[in-house]
């Protein structure tokens, strides 16, 4: 008899997993608040006393790259935990956050409140990320409104597509708003849709970090469910998962984590394919190890890109939304290929 | 709940159960009793309904209400884990969308089992490498589900469904798209599991021949309605076969175990 040696998910295996990530995590932010234009002086940011006004290398340091690198860390976390959830409920590995049309239906909102000047703060939050929330919002109850479950089953292909009709529908609008306004407006629609995470407060990111705890908490409470799910919906009904009730709160959770981030950010693309892509290809497909470990790869891959953003040509910047476009591209290329000399597409 | 329950010494029983997915009924007023550790085969031609009986009384399809009882209680008053430990269903075997691996997929039957959050432990792993072993797949424990043969995946399936340890197995066509060797293979390991465990088995089947040799007991589905059923030497009759199949057929009888073989008549 051979001997029954396979390699198993075990307590300590995932210990192990998360390990690796979230120390990969935690070199990321301790090297990248010292990369940037200018060099600056840990020591000397870091010495007591610090009089904001006069010490430049802590201005730089928290007031310019300290707020921004959390913005990536959050941001980076949450797609690429909502790409593999999508990937695991829609069982296709090309789906992303953004694929069920939060992100679009999250720049309508924007580029409203862009084209009426709406431009003061609620709550410590700018209006701006108020009205793309609400778009994202819209958009979910809109998607979610057109599919009906029918005999047990949740007909997640009918989703997809009042997602993907939700995404042109509200790419149209946004082309259009876009087109009737002014060049001011303009500059800042087309600002908006790159993505960014220049910030420079701490506030915003404190506002969201509640609902993207208890979110990807969530997710995490359901990664075996949704493990048998992304292995077959029937075959997950019959070993006693409550698949529709699992479908619901990972599409919703999810999509109210990516409008979320969304609204801060922007609509930051590839992010939420890239990251559960790599992740998967080092640990597998089981979400329990997945789902965090894309997480703190998700925020190590955000800031890196960003850091790129901020040096490549500086001392002008480049949005990160189009570092990770540039990264995503032909990474998708290569998955096809990949796929296809597999045998898959 | 005097309402919710059909008292029968019957394991599973349907009753009057009406199914449609739209508008036409796929299955018109079953009533069939299925006993603890029968070894039951159903058959009929292609769009009789076979599958969607199996789903029904695997819970895969939501049951009309006071139609199908599991232990004189109606299905869907079972919390689905609790079914799950009792009843399993055994898709066809497919390619999956990810690569997870045939100790995962086995691994997979113990759901029912586990808390949220919780890993399979060293009894889950004890759990799955017996039923590995039972259905001969425990060399490919680390290979990847999709990179094994059609066969093997059948296997690695029931393997999945032995570790889930219920009372019934139900299997959607089983053998219908292996060669004979596996065919054999897979229907010789359910035999065993039937009398040996006396677990319950249903088979949805389309090769006659089979279905007489292993199953003691045959449901014969026809548009929705059972048309009749029985031991295999009733059911499977020249003038039976030719009003369901709708094609001339010869009956051959293998002498040394009795079984039956069904050919057209002419082709």
């Amino acid at each position: 008899m051979s001997e029954f040696n396979p390699s198993i998910m075990s307590s300590r295996k995932f210990a192990t997993g998360i390990g690796v990530f979230f120390l990969i995590f935690l070199a990321t932010l301790i090297i990248t608040p010292l990369i940037g234009p200018t060099s600056i002086d840990l020591g000397k940011a870091l010495s007591g006393g610090i009089d904001a006004a006069d010490n430049v290398d802590a201005n730089i340091l928290f007031l310019a790259r300290l707020p921004r690198i959390f913005l990536g860390a959050v941001t980076g976390a949450a797609l690429s935990v909502t790409g593999a959830v999508f990937q695991a409920l829609l069982r296709n590995d090309l789906a992303a956050p953004f694929t069920l049309g939060v992100s679009s239906g999250a720049s309508f909102g924007a580029v409203i409140a862009i084209s009426l000047n709406l431009n003061f703060t609620f709550l410590g939050i700018s209006t701006l990320s108020i009205a793309a929330f609400a778009g994202a919002l819209g958009t979910m109850y809109l998607v979610f409104g057109l599919v009906k479950t029918r005999h047990g089953d949740f007909p997640t292909s009918i989703l997809l597509l009042a997602g993907v009709t939700a995404n042109f529908f509200f790419a149209s609008m946004v082309m259009f708003i876009h087109y009737m306004s002014d060049f001011t407006q303009s500059f800042q629609i087309v600002r908006w849709l790159m993505g960014g995470l220049d910030i420079t407060d701490y506030q915003t990111v404190w506002s969201i970090c509640p609902l993207l705890v208890l979110g990807i908490g969530g997710l995490i409470y359901v990664s075996r469910d949704l493990n048998l799910i992304s292995a077959g919906v029937q075959s997950a009904m019959s070993r006693g998962v409550d698949v529709v009730r699992t479908q619901k709160i990972g599409f919703i959770l999810a999509s109210l984590i990516t409008g979320t981030v969304v609204a801060i950010s922007g609509p930051i693309g590839f992010v939420g394919l890239i990251v559960p892509h790599i992740v998967r290809l080092l640990v597998g497909p089981d979400l329990r190890l997945l789902i965090p470990g894309s997480m703190f790869f998700g925020a190590s891959f955000l800031i890196l890109c960003d850091t790129v953003g901020r040096t490549l040509i500086a001392p002008a910047e480049i949005p990160v939304g189009v570092i990770t476009a540039m990264l995503g591209g032909p990474f998708f290329v290569w998955l096809l290929k990949r796929q296809h000399k597999r045998g898959k597409v | 709940m005097t309402t919710a329950t059909h008292t029968s010494s019957a394991m599973i029983a349907t009753k009057g159960l009406t199914f449609a997915y739209a508008e036409d009924p796929v299955l018109r007023d079953v009533s069939l009793n299925f006993q603890a550790g029968e070894f039951t085969g159903v058959i009929g031609p292609n769009g009789s309904g076979k599958s969607t009986l199996l789903k029904l009384i695997g819970g895969i399809l939501p049951s009309p209400s006071e139609t199908v009882f599991f232990k004189n209680r109606e299905l869907n008053r079972y919390r689905k884990k609790d079914l799950a430990i009792s009843i399993a269903w055994i898709p066809q075997e497919k390619q999956i969308a990810f690569s997870f691996k045939v100790i995962d997929i086995v691994l997979m039957g113990r759901h029912p089992y586990l808390s949220p959050l919780s890993f399979e432990g060293e009894d889950d792993y004890q759990i799955a490498q017996a039923a590995m072993k039972q259905t001969q797949v425990l060399e490919f424990a680390d290979r990847s589900f999709n990179e094994i043969s059609g066969g093997e995946k059948q296997r690695v399936m029931i393997a999945s469904a032995i570790s889930q340890k219920p009372e019934v197995m139900l299997l959607d066509e089983p053998t219908s798209a292996l060669d004979i060797k596996y065919q054999i293979e897979i229907l010789n390991i359910l035999r065993q599991l039937n009398e040996r465990e006396n677990k319950s088995l249903i088979l949805a089947m389309h090769d006659l021949h089979l279905a007489s040799k292993f199953c003691k007991r045959l449901v014969l589905l026809k548009e929705g309605q059972v048309f009749c059923e029985g031991p295999p030497a009733e059911v499977l009759q020249k003038e039976i076969l030719e009003e369901v199949y709708e094609v001339k057929v010869k009956i051959f009888k293998d002498d040394e175990d009795g079984s039956l073989l069904v050919v057209p008549e002419r082709l």
